[in-house]
C-alpha cells in the first residue's frame, strides 16, 4: 500500500510528460498491490534487461550510490541507505556497478560505494571495468568528488575487504575526499550500516542542500519482493542423487516449488536459501554445554527456544574468527589464547572447524542468553539455479554437492549442503529469495554463440542456459565444456546434454574427467587441447562463460591467455589485455565461488 | 510389390565394408555407447554393446545413461590356444575387462565389461597374441566348432587343421579391422568381398566339425555340419550337415529349433568348395526382409532340401556321395585325466558356467595363469565351456594336477547332472535376457541334487540346459531337459532330448516358477526312478513313457502339445 501511495503522490517530479503519466496511472488504476508490486518489478526488470545500456550520469542528481554485489548483500545495504535517502527528500540514483560508466566519476560530486569482496580478495564482476579504470593511470582525475565506501567483507578470509579498501585508496590517489570514514563490515555487517547511514545522511545535508525537486520514484517500485531480509517460503518438490554411490562427492538435484507471481528469476540467477542446522549437532551443543534446550532466550527481538534458535537462527557450520575471540574470553584456555591473539593462526583455526569442535575441544561455562550473543546469525548460503523459469515457471531446481571433510572431528558436513543433500524431505519448506547476478547473462542477441566452462556443480548454470535457449528457440551455437571427476560417477545431468545434442540445441561438448585416466586432465587442458576450435568462436563474436570453484577459474583464465597468445600470435601482456577486454564488453562471465 | 528389407541390410550395404562410422563412435566421449548403426557394425568386428542391467533404473534416476560397456567375443578356431596365448587371454581380461573370462558354448572366451576407450588397446593386445575377433558375431561364418577328442591326437591334429582352414577361408577380407583397430593402412583404391558381397550374409552363419562317436559340439544344432568319417586315426571324409538351428521367438510357430540335415558325404580336399557353396546359397536365398527367418534352416526348409542340395552340388562343381552311418554316442565332456596311446596327457577340468574369475573359494584364473606359464602343451575350450590342459608329458602331469588341486580347478566330486549342465550368460550383461542363466542356474541345480539323490539317481547323467531367452545360447532344445527363460524367474520346461543331440525336446509346461519347476521335475524325478529301463536316459523315457511326443520334423510338429 505504502509503495503505491508514495508513487503516485511523488510523480509531478517525475520525467514522464502529462500524456504519458495519465496513460501509465490509466494502465494500473485496476492493479491491486500484488499486481503493482509485480509490475514494478516488472518495469525495473526492463531496465536491467539492458546491461550494456549504461544510465548516463545526471548533473542535476546530487547524489549516486553505486553498488558491487555478488550474493546481494551489498544491494540490500544499498537500497536501505536509498531509500532512507529519498524519504528525506534526496535525489538521487542508485546503480549497479556494472551500469555505470566509469568516465562519469569526473562529473560525480557525491559519491557513496557499497561493495563486497569477492574470489580472493577480488571486487565482484560487476565492478571489474570500474576498478580497471581506476587503476589505469590513464583515469581522470576527481578533484570535484567526495565520497564514501561502505565494504563488506568476511574476517575469515585472508583479504578481508580487500576491495573496499583497495576502492579507497584508489580514489584519493585520483584526488577525491572522503566524506565519512571507509566501514569494513564482516560478516555481521547488518548490525553495522543504520548508524553509517545515520552519520552518511548527516554529513551529506551538510555538503548538500535539500532539493525537494528531484526524487526518483521508480526505485522504490522496483523493490524486489522477496529478499535476504523476507524470504519466500519454497517447498521441496523432490531430491534425488545425481551421482553414483562410489562418486567421490555426493551431488544432489533438488526441485523447489515457487510462486511465479512473486519469485521471477533469469537463468544465471542465484537462489539464497537458509537451513536448518543438524540436530545430532544441537544435542552434542547442548551436552555439552550442559544448556537446556527448551528454555526460552531472547534473539533479535524475538523469544525462542534456544533449540530453535541453533536450529534455525545462528550459525554453527562455518566458525568465525569473531566467535572464536568471544569464547576465548570465557573459556580462558591458554592454547586458545594464543591462537586468536594471531590473524594468521585463528583463521587456520577457524578454516576447518566447526562451533562444536571449538566446544568439545575447549569447554567453557555460559548460560543459554550469553550462548545465544556469542553466535553469528545464520549466513544464507546461494546456490546457482538450475533451471530456466521459461521452461519450467513454477520451479527452482538446484545442483548441490554435499560438502564433506575430516578435520579434528570425523565426518564433518557442511550447513546448508548436508540439510539439502541429507536431512531435507520432499514437502518441507525453507526461505529463499533469489539474487540477481546480472554479470552472469546470457547474450541478448539470441544468435550470438556460446562457451560454457564448468567444473562441477559449476555446471548448473548452463543447465538453465539450455533450457532457456531452448524455450526460446534461440539460434545461437551451443558449447559445453565440462569437468569432473569420473565420467561413469559423476556426469552430471549426462542424459540432458545427451539429449540437447540430439535435438542439436547443444552443438559441441568437451569432456574432462580427472581421475579416469592416469595422467589427470581439466578443462583448463581441454580448452588448450580445442584452442584453434575455441578461439574460431570467439572470433566468431562468442560469449565465455566459467562457473565453479576458485582454483578452477584461475586455471581457465591461464589458458584463456595462452591460447590468446597461441592462436592470436600475442605476447603475454596483450594477450592478457585481449582477455581483459573480453571481460569489459560483458564476453566473458565469471560466476565463482 | 514393396517388401522393405530389414534395416540392418542397409546398414551394412553402407557400411563401406564394415567401417560405418566406428572411428567417430569411438572418439565420441560424451557416450560410452556407439552409434546406434556402429553399434550393428562393431558385431563384425567382434564385440556387443551391453549395458549393465541391474543398474539401468537407478541411472536413469541420476540422470545417467546407462552403465555401456562391451562384450567381445574371440575368433578361435577349435577352441585351441597356446599358453603363450592363454597368459596374454589372461592379462588383457585382468587389465581391460572385468577381471573374468568367459568360455563360451562355441569353444572360444569373451570378455565383458569392456569400456569403449578400453577396447582399442584390448584388440590389439590379442592380436599381438595372434587371437582376433573377425566375425567374433555378426552375419558371417562365427566360430568353428571342433571336437577337442583328446582321446586321438593325431586326428584330432588333422580334424583340427581343416577347422582352421574352413574358418580362414570363410572369413570376410575387408581390411577395415586393420585399419580401425591394428592402424593398418587404408586399403588404395575400392574394397572387395567376393564371397559376402557387401551386405555380407542375412544373418549370422555357425559351422562345426564332429569326430563320432562323440557329439560334443553338438554338430546337428550349426547352420553347417562337417562329421570326420576315419579309420585308425586317418581321416577319409566327412559327412555334410545343413540346416541346424536352435533359435526360437516364444509364441511365433514360424520359428522353431531344428537340427540339420545330411546332404551326404564328401573328401577332405572338397571340404572348402562345399563350405563356400553353401555359404553362397545362403548369401543369395537366405531371407533379408525378416531377420526372424533369415538363418539357412529357414532357407532350406523354403527351398526344399532337395533343391537346395542340387544348388550346392551345383555351385560346388561336385556330387554328394551317400552318407556313411555313423554312431554318436554322447553330448558334453569326459572329465579328468585322459591318455592318448601316444603316451601324452589332457587334463579336461570342469569350469562352472565357463566363467574363469578368482573367488574366495576358488582362484580359477591365477590357476590357470600358474599353469599356462610352465605348460608346455596346448589349451583347448570345449563347446561345453570347459577348459583341456592337453598334451602334457609324464613329467609334468603331476605338477599340473597340483596346481589345478591348490587353486580348485579340480574341486570335490561334482554330479554327473551338474557335469553335464549348460547354462547360458544371461544377465546382467546380456540385453535379450528375459531370466536369470549363469547367475542362477548352480543354485538351482543344488536343488536338483537334492531331488536326484532322493530317488537314487544321483549317479544318472541327464543333460540339462538353461538359458535366459528362446535365443537357444546353451543349445537348450538338444537337452534331455530345457529350460527357457520366459520372464523374471519363468521358464518353459523342455523335455525329450536324447542325451546325445540327435533329438530336439519338446514344451511341457509353460512359464514356471521355481517353485513350480521343482515340484514338477520332482514327480518327473520319481516316475523315472520308479519306471524307467535299465540303462534308459531320462530323455529317451520322458519320449517311451509318453510324456511328451518326439519331435521328427519341427517345421511341422515342433509347436504341438505334448
Ligand atoms: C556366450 C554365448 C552363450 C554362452 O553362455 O556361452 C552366447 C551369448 C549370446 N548370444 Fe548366443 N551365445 C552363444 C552361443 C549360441 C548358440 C550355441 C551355439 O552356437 O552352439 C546359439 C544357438 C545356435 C544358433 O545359433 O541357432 C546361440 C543363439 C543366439 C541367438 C539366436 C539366433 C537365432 O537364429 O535366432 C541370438 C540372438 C540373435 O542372433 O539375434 C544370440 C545372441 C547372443 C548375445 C550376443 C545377445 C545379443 O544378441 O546381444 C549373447 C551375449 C550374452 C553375453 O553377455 O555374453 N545367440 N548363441 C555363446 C557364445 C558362442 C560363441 O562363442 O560364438
Ligand atoms: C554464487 C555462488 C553460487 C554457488 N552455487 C553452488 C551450486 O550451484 N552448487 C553447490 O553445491 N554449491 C554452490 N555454491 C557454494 C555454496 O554456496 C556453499 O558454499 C556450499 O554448499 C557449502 O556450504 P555449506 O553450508 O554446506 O558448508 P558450510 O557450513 O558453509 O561449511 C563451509 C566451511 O567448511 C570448511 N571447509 C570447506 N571445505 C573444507 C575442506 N575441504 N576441508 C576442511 N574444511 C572445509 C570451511 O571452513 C568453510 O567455511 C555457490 C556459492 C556461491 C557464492
Ligand atoms: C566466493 C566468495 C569469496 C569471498 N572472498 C572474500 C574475501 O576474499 N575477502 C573478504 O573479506 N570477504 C570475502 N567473501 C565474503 C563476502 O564478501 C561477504 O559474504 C559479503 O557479505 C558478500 O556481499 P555480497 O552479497 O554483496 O556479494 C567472499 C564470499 C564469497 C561467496
Ligand atoms: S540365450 Fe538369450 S539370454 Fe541367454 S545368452 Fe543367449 S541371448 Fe542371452
Amino acid at each position: 500500500m505504502e509503495v503505491v501511495a508514495k508513487t503516485t503522490e511523488s510523480f509531478p517530479a517525475n520525467p514522464l510528460d502529462d500524456m504519458q503519466l495519465s496513460g501509465l496511472q490509466h494502465a494500473i488504476q485496476s492493479l491491486n498491490n500484488e499486481q503493482l508490486v509485480w509490475a514494478s518489478g516488472y518495469l525495473a526488470g526492463l531496465v536491467s534487461l539492458q546491461p550494456n545500456g549504461k544510465v548516463a550520469a545526471n548533473e542535476s542528481t546530487a547524489l549516486t550510490v553505486l553498488y558491487a554485489t555478488q550474493g546481494g548483500n551489498a544491494l540490500s545495504v544499498a537500497k536501505s541507505l536509498a531509500e532512507h535517502a529519498q524519504d528525506q527528500g534526496y535525489a538521487l540514483r542508485l546503480v549497479s556497478a556494472d551500469n555505470y560508466r566509469p568516465r562519469d566519476l569526473a562529473k560525480e560530486q557525491l559519491l557513496i560505494v557499497v561493495i563486497s569482496t569477492q574470489g580472493e580478495g577480488e571486487p565482484p564482476e560487476s565492478a571489474f571495468e570500474l576498478f580497471k579504470y581506476l587503476r589505469s593511470n590513464k583515469s581522470a582525475r576527481l578533484e570535484k568528488l567526495r565520497y564514501a565506501i561502505f565494504g563488506l567483507g568476511d574476517s575469515s578470509y585472508e583479504h578481508f575487504c580487500h576491495a573496499s579498501r583497495e576502492l579507497d585508496q584508489l580514489l584519493t590517489t585520483k584526488g577525491a575526499e572522503t566524506l565519512v570514514e571507509r566501514i569494513d563490515a564482516d560478516v555481521d555487517f547488518q548490525h553495522h550500516y543504520t548508524d553509517w547511514q545515520r552519520e552518511i545522511l548527516h554529513s551529506v545535508e551538510k555538503v548538500q542542500p535539500l532539493d525537494q525537486a528531484k526524487i526518483i520514484p521508480i526505485l522504490r517500485a522496483a523493490t524486489v519482493r522477496h529478499d535476504r531480509n523476507n524470504p519466500f517460503q519454497a517447498e521441496l518438490l523432490e531430491r534425488r542423487c545425481i551421482t553414483t554411490e562410489d562418486a567421490l562427492t555426493e551431488v544432489h538435484h533438488l526441485a523447489f516449488e515457487i510462486d511465479p507471481t512473486v519469485i521471477q528469476y533469469q537463468p544465471g540467477d542465484a537462489l539464497g536459501l537458509f537451513f536448518r542446522n543438524d540436530p545430532t549437532q544441537i544435542e552434542k551443543i547442548l551436552s555439552h554445554t550442559g544448556l537446556e534446550g527448551s528454555t526460552n532466550v531472547s534473539l533479535e527481538q524475538h523469544k525462542v527456544s534456544l533449540s530453535q534458535a541453533l536450529t534455525e537462527r545462528l550459525e554453527l557450520t562455518q566458525l568465525h574468527p569473531n566467535v572464536v575471540k568471544s569464547w576465548t574470553s570465557i573459556a580462558n584456555n591458554s592454547d586458545l589464547n594464543a591462537i586468536v591473539k594471531d590473524q594468521e593462526s585463528l583463521r587456520s583455526f577457524v578454516k576447518n572447524r566447526q562451533f562444536i569442535d571449538l566446544i568439545t575441544n575447549y569447554p567453557a561455562d555460559l548460560d543459554e542468553q550469553a550462548l545465544v550473543n556469542l553466535l553469528h546469525s545464520q549466513q544464507p548460503r546461494l546456490y546457482s539455479i538450475a533451471s530456466s523459469q521459461n521452461s519450467i515457471e513454477e520451479e527452482i531446481h538446484l545442483t548441490v554437492a554435499a560438502l564433506r571433510y575430516q578435520h579434528h572431528n570425523p565426518n564433518h558436513l557442511g550447513g546448508a549442503s548436508g540439510y539439502l543433500t541429507q536431512r531435507i524431505n520432499e514437502g518441507d519448506s525453507l526461505g529463499v529469495y533469489v539474487v540477481k547476478n546480472p554479470s552472469f547473462k546470457l547474450p541478448e542477441a539470441t544468435d550470438t554463440p556460446i562457451i560454457m566452462v564448468g567444473a562441477g556443480t559449476g555446471i548448473a548454470p548452463y543447465r538453465a542456459f539450455l533450457q532457456e535457449r531452448e524455450a526460446l528457440n534461440s539460434s545461437g551455437k551451443n558449447w559445453l565444456v565440462f569437468g569432473n571427476r569420473h565420467f561413469h560417477r559423476d556426469f552430471l545431468y549426462q542424459t540432458d546434454w545427451l539429449n540437447y545434442r540430439k535435438s542439436s540445441l547443444l552443438n559441441r561438448i568437451s569432456l574432462a574427467f580427472s581421475q579416469d585416466a592416469r595422467e589427470r586432465t581439466y578443462v583448463q587442458a581441454k580448452l588448450y587441447e580445442e584452442r584453434t576450435e575455441l578461439y574460431h568462436w570467439l572470433q566468431e563474436g562468442a560469449h565465455l562463460y566459467v562457473c565453479g570453484g576458485v582454483e578452477m577459474e584461475k586455471g581457465v583464465h591461464h589458458s584463456l591467455i595462452a591460447i590468446a597468445q597461441d592462436q592470436g600470435g600475442l605476447d603475454e601482456e596483450s594477450a592478457a589485455e585481449y582477455i581483459d577486454s573480453l571481460r569489459v564488453q560483458g564476453r566473458y562471465q565469471r560466476d565463482v565461488y | 510389390m514393396d517388401i522393405k528389407v530389414n534395416p540392418n541390410e542397409l546398414i551394412k550395404a553402407n557400411s563401406l565394408y564394415l567401417r560405418g562410422t566406428l572411428e567417430q563412435s569411438m572418439a565420441d566421449q560424451a557416450t560410452g555407447a556407439l552409434s546406434p548403426d556402429d553399434a550393428q557394425i562393431s558385431k563384425f568386428h567382434g564385440f556387443y554393446e551391453q549395458d549393465d542391467r541391474d543398474q539401468r533404473q537407478s541411472r536413469q534416476q541420476q540422470f545417467l545413461e546407462p552403465y555401456y560397456s562391451f562384450m567381445l567375443r574371440a575368433r578361435l578356431p577349435g577352441g585351441v590356444c597356446t599358453p603363450q596365448q592363454w597368459l596374454t587371454i589372461d592379462a588383457v581380461g585382468r587389465e581391460l575387462g572385468n577381471g573374468t573370462i568367459r568360455l563360451t558354448t562355441r569353444q572360444t572366451f569373451q570378455y565383458h565389461g569392456i569400456l569403449k576407450r578400453n577396447l582399442k588397446p584390448l584388440i590389439k593386445r590379442i592380436n599381438q597374441a595372434m587371437i582376433d575377433s573377425i566375425g567374433g558375431c555378426g552375419d558371417v561364418n562365427r566360430n568353428v566348432l571342433c571336437n577337442p577328442n583328446p582321446e586321438h591326437s593325431n586326428l584330432h591334429k588333422t580334424v583340427h587343421e581343416w577347422a582352421t582352414r574352413i574358418s580362414e577361408h570363410l572369413l570376410p577380407k575387408t581390411r577395415a579391422y586393420h585399419e580401425i583397430w591394428l592402424d593398418g593402412e587404408p586399403v588404395a583404391g575400392g574394397e572387395s568381398e567376393p564371397l559376402y558381397g557387401e551386405t555380407y550374409l542375412p544373418r549370422k552363419f555357425k559351422t562345426a566339425v564332429a569326430v563320432p562317436p562323440y557329439n560334443d559340439v553338438d554338430v546337428y544344432t550349426n547352420d553347417l555340419g562337417f562329421v570326420a568319417i576315419a579309420e585308425d586315426d586317418q581321416l577319409l571324409g566327412f559327412n555334410v550337415l545343413a540346416g541346424g538351428g536352435m533359435g526360437a521367438t516364444h509364441d511365433d510357430s514360424t520359428t522353431f529349433p531344428r537340427l540339420a540335415d545330411e546332404l551326404g558325404y564328401i573328401t577332405p580336399e572338397q571340404t572348402l568348395a562345399v563350405a563356400e557353396a553353401i555359404v553362397s546359397v545362403q548369401r543369395d536365398f537366405g531371407d533379408r526382409v525378416s531377420r526372424r527367418h533369415a538363418r539357412l534352416k529357414y532357407t532350406i526348409e523354403r527351398m526344399g532340401l532337395r533343391t537346395f542340395i542340387a544348388e550346392v552340388e551345383q555351385r560346388a562343381g561336385l556330387q554328394f556321395e551317400p552318407t556313411h552311418s555313423v554312431q554318436f554316442t554322447s553330448q558334453g565332456d569326459r572329465y579328468g585325466w585322459v591318455a592318448d596311446g601316444e603316451n601324452r596327457w589332457h587334463l579336461t577340468l570342469y569350469i562352472e558356467n565357463g566363467r574363469i574369475v578368482n573367488t574366495p573359494e576358488a582362484s580359477l584364473m591365477k590357476g590357470l595363469w600358474e599353469i599356462a606359464s610352465i605348460h608346455q602343451g596346448d589349451f583347448r575350450i570345449t563347446p561345453s565351456q570347459n577348459l583341456i590342459i592337453a598334451n602334457v608329458s609324464d613329467q609334468q602331469k603331476q605338477h599340473i594336477e597340483n596346481l589345478a588341486r591348490h587353486h580348485g580347478l579340480i574341486s570335490k566330486q561334482q554330479t554327473p547332472i551338474r557335469l553335464a549342465s549348460l547354462a547360458c550368460v544371461a544377465l546382467p550383461t546380456c540385453p535379450q535376457a528375459m531370466a536369470e542363466g549363469e547367475r542362477y542356474f548352480p543354485k538351482f541345480l543344488d536343488r536338483i541334487e537334492e531331488i536326484a539323490a532322493r530317488y537314487g539317481i544321483q549317479k544318472q547323467a541327464i543333460v540339462m540346459r538353461m538359458t535366459g531367452c528362446p535365443n537357444g545360447c546353451a543349445r537348450p532344445y538338444a537337452a534331455e531337459i530345457g529350460l527357457i527363460g520366459k520372464g523374471p524367474g519363468r521358464y518353459n520346461l523342455q523335455l525329450g532330448g536324447d542325451g546325445k543331440g540327435l533329438r530336439l525336446n519338446r514344451m511341457f509346461r509353460k512359464n514356471l516358477n521355481e517353485n513350480e519347476l521343482l515340484k514338477t521335475l520332482d514327480g518327473l524325478f520319481h516316475l523315472y526312478a520308479d519306471k524307467r529301463l535299465t540303462n534308459e536316459g531320462f530323455g529317451d523315457f520322458t519320449v517311451r513313457y509318453g510324456l511328451v511326443k518326439p519331435v521328427i520334423n519341427p517345421a511341422e510338429d515342433y509347436h504341438d502339445t505334448p
